[in-house]
């Protein structure tokens, strides 16, 4: 119970006691009365959103479901209707003049609704790919929107698609990529340095453009890069993806317990970009350890895994040392994080993760417990943040935890041994299920008043 | 007109050009199905795979004979000849290709461009792998022109549950018919091109069309 809620069922007893006035208490009465509504609206709030969004979703497998009994023309239809809504909610928002977070989810969607027409129109019609027209269609055909609505997040997917076009067109992979991160570093190096000395609102954006680099060139440079290198180089295995993950996931560990251990933990958690950025990219890296059932690179990777672990070369103590870097690196920050003060223990439940999927890569990697320590981490995490948020009473806190959620439950949308009429349905009922709930609730609350 | 209307009317233009491009994409496809020339390309015995909840068709890397005197690939055959660990090669080719039909309808090299050019009827190839030969039984069986292999230029083609359920039972029955057997002539993947535009239309295993198969009933 909240300290307002317990203050609220005290005050009678106050008043009684003759500790209170009378004028005092009924004052404290309405303020306190205001307090909890505000705090019991983000919940509603955040519930009807999540409930919603579980319709959403649970309406798109109904559609998936019958696509294969839909004819060829009612699919090629059925490609624009996102870009329809987008445009709904984009003349919706330049009406209303609406905020930034608005317009940036306006050209988010707008970037998506294409990206759907592209790929429904594609697979309907049998149609190549070809990463190269794709990347530079959308460019074309979105980058302009980004101007009209003033938005970062639309002039970073148009950075990246640029970077993949570049990647596409370069004979020289490694060169290639390394000039990649390069570009991207210096991207982040110069935002984040524009983030301590100018305006907040370029400060939010640096933060933003930091936490989508920080897991690319500290997972992929730092991690998979090296190893990449080296195992093509001697000809021997295929690139051990899981092992460039743990060590990516110990670097963002660490990272993200820099952030309860620097200055920067001062800062709230929307501006702390060390932290936000481990959130972001340990989100990233079990994402990837969550989906990686369907991969078949798994399959060949463990098995690589196994003739790494064999071996007597030069590859495993340079592959070793990363990992225990990693380790000790982390195990530094974790202490100095506990002996300091714990900022947000939902993080440090997931940075705690990271030992044990080292535990788990020396003892043989097992998938099982890759599988359950993922989706351990994501729903621990997820719920933590939810908890902390209502108790704190932090949008922010409570946005995460349930954009968690929502993560899982899209990543379960495409990935899931359960059949999709079934995995629809779980989707819509408890989506109904949260909604009608919070309305009774709310309801009844009303009819008590 | 104010600027919020402005901005609105500029949206509005742009999500516009957005919808034509989606337009002008089924158009072309169609044009292609129905105007282009169907090019048949010899395949390995596709493979079904699992990919946003649906099932594609993967067909494996195309092979053609080398009937055409491309200079790069010439001059490797020619150093490569006398040495006889070096049957199968590599080669970065980076060069467009224009695709012809001999009378039975298979592709064969018409004629080729250095790679920065694009045109219409060209189809980039950026790597190829040559094969001069292979073992059989401990000794060399030399090809009568080189084949060369590159990636399948499109290996989308999409079933329904079902008819994947046909399809991968038909592929199985294939795949145990002809196991330990030279492979190559068996199966042959349709496509109608213009330049780098691929479209699958059918893929045929062992004489039967995968698409008759995916319609038929159990």
């Amino acid at each position: 119970m909240s300290f307002e809620k317990e203050l609220l069922q005290r005050l009678p007893k106050y008043e009684a006691d003759g500790l209170i006035d009378n004028q005092s208490a009924l004052r404290l009465k309405e303020h306190l009365k205001l307090q909890v509504s505000q705090s019991t609206s983000i919940f509603k709030t955040s519930l009807y959103f999540a409930g919603f969004l579980l319709i959403i979703i649970g309406s798109c497998l109904f559609i998936r479901n019958l696509w294969d009994c839909l004819s060829i023309t009612i699919r090629l239809c059925l490609a624009f209707v996102p870009l329809l809504m987008s445009v709904a909610l984009g003349i919706f928002v330049l009406y209303k003049q609406m905020g930034n977070l608005m317009r940036e989810l306006v050209v988010l969607a707008n970037y998506l609704a294409v990206f759907a027409m592209i790929s429904i129109i594609s697979s309907t019609l049998n149609i190549n790919g070809n990463l190269y027209d794709f990347c530079l269609t959308m460019i074309c055909l979105c980058l302009p929107i980004t101007f009209i609505f003033r938005s970062s997040t639309g002039s970073v997917i148009s950075l990246f698609l640029l970077l993949a076009i570049n990647s596409e067109h370069c004979s020289d992979r490694y060169f290639d990529l390394f000039f990649n991160y390069a570009i991207l570093a210096s991207i982040g190096i110069f935002l984040f340095w524009k983030f301590y000395s100018a305006k907040p609102v370029l400060g939010i954006i640096a933060c933003w453009i930091f936490c989508i680099l920080a897991p690319i060139i500290m997972g992929n440079s730092i991690g998979n890069f090296i190893l990449h290198s080296l195992f093509y180089q001697t000809n021997q295995f295929n690139p051990p993806n899981e092992l460039g993950m743990i060590i990516a996931m110990g670097f963002l560990s660490s990272v993200l317990l820099y952030s309860a251990t620097s200055r920067a933990s001062k800062l709230p958690f929307w501006k702390n970009p060390f932290l936000l950025s481990g959130v972001v990219g340990i989100l990233i890296t079990t994402t990837q350890m969550n989906t990686i059932k369907l991969n078949s690179h798994f399959f060949n990777n463990m098995s690589s895994l196994c003739k790494f672990w064999e071996t007597n070369n030069g590859d495993f103590a340079i592959a070793f040392t990363f990992v225990v870097i990693a380790l000790v690196v982390w195990l530094h920050l974790f202490v100095k994080a506990l002996r300091t003060y714990p900022q947000i223990w939902g993080s440090i439940v997931g940075a705690t993760v990271f030992i044990l999927y080292t535990t788990n890569f020396f003892v043989g990697g097992q998938y099982l417990i890759y599988v359950i320590l993922s989706n351990l981490l994501m729903f621990v995490s997820a719920f933590l943040f939810v908890y902390k948020g209502i108790k704190n009473k932090s949008y922010l806190l409570l946005n995460v935890g349930i954009l968690l959620l929502i993560w899982q439950a899209i990543i379960r949308m495409f990935v899931s041994d359960l059949d999709m009429l079934l995995r629809a349905s779980l989707f819509v009922i408890f989506g109904v299920i949260l909604v009608t709930t919070n309305w009774y609730i709310n309801s009844k609350r009303q009819n008590q008043k | 007109m104010n600027f919020k209307k402005l901005l609105i009317f500029a949206f509005s233009i742009l999500v516009m050009l957005q919808i034509i491009a989606g337009i002008y994409m089924i158009y072309d496809a169609i044009d292609i199905t129905e105007n282009a020339q169907p090019i048949k390309f010899k395949c390995s015995i596709p493979s079904l795979y699992r990919e946003d909840g649906r099932m594609h068709i993967y067909t494996h890397d195309i092979k053609i004979d080398y009937t055409k005197n491309i200079p790069l690939i010439d001059k490797h055959l020619s150093e490569k000849s006398n040495n006889k660990n070096n049957l199968h090669f590599f080669l970065k080719l980076n060069t467009n290709i224009v695709f012809t039909t001999d009378k039975n309808g298979f592709a064969q090299i018409k004629d080729y461009y250095p790679y920065s050019t694009k045109s219409p009827d060209k189809y980039a190839v950026k790597e190829v792998h040559i094969k001069r030969g292979f073992y059989k039984n401990k000794e060399i069986t030399y090809y009568k022109t080189p084949k060369i292999e590159f990636p399948s230029p499109n290996s989308e083609m999409y079933f329904s549950e079902d008819s994947a359920k046909k399809v991968k039972k038909y592929l199985d029955s294939v795949r145990k018919k002809y196991q330990g057997k030279e492979q190559s002539e068996l199966s042959y993947v349709v496509y109608k091109m213009r330049g780098n535009k691929v479209i699958t239309i059918d893929c045929v295993v062992d004489g039967k069309s995968l698409k008759e198969i995916a319609k038929s009933k159990l």
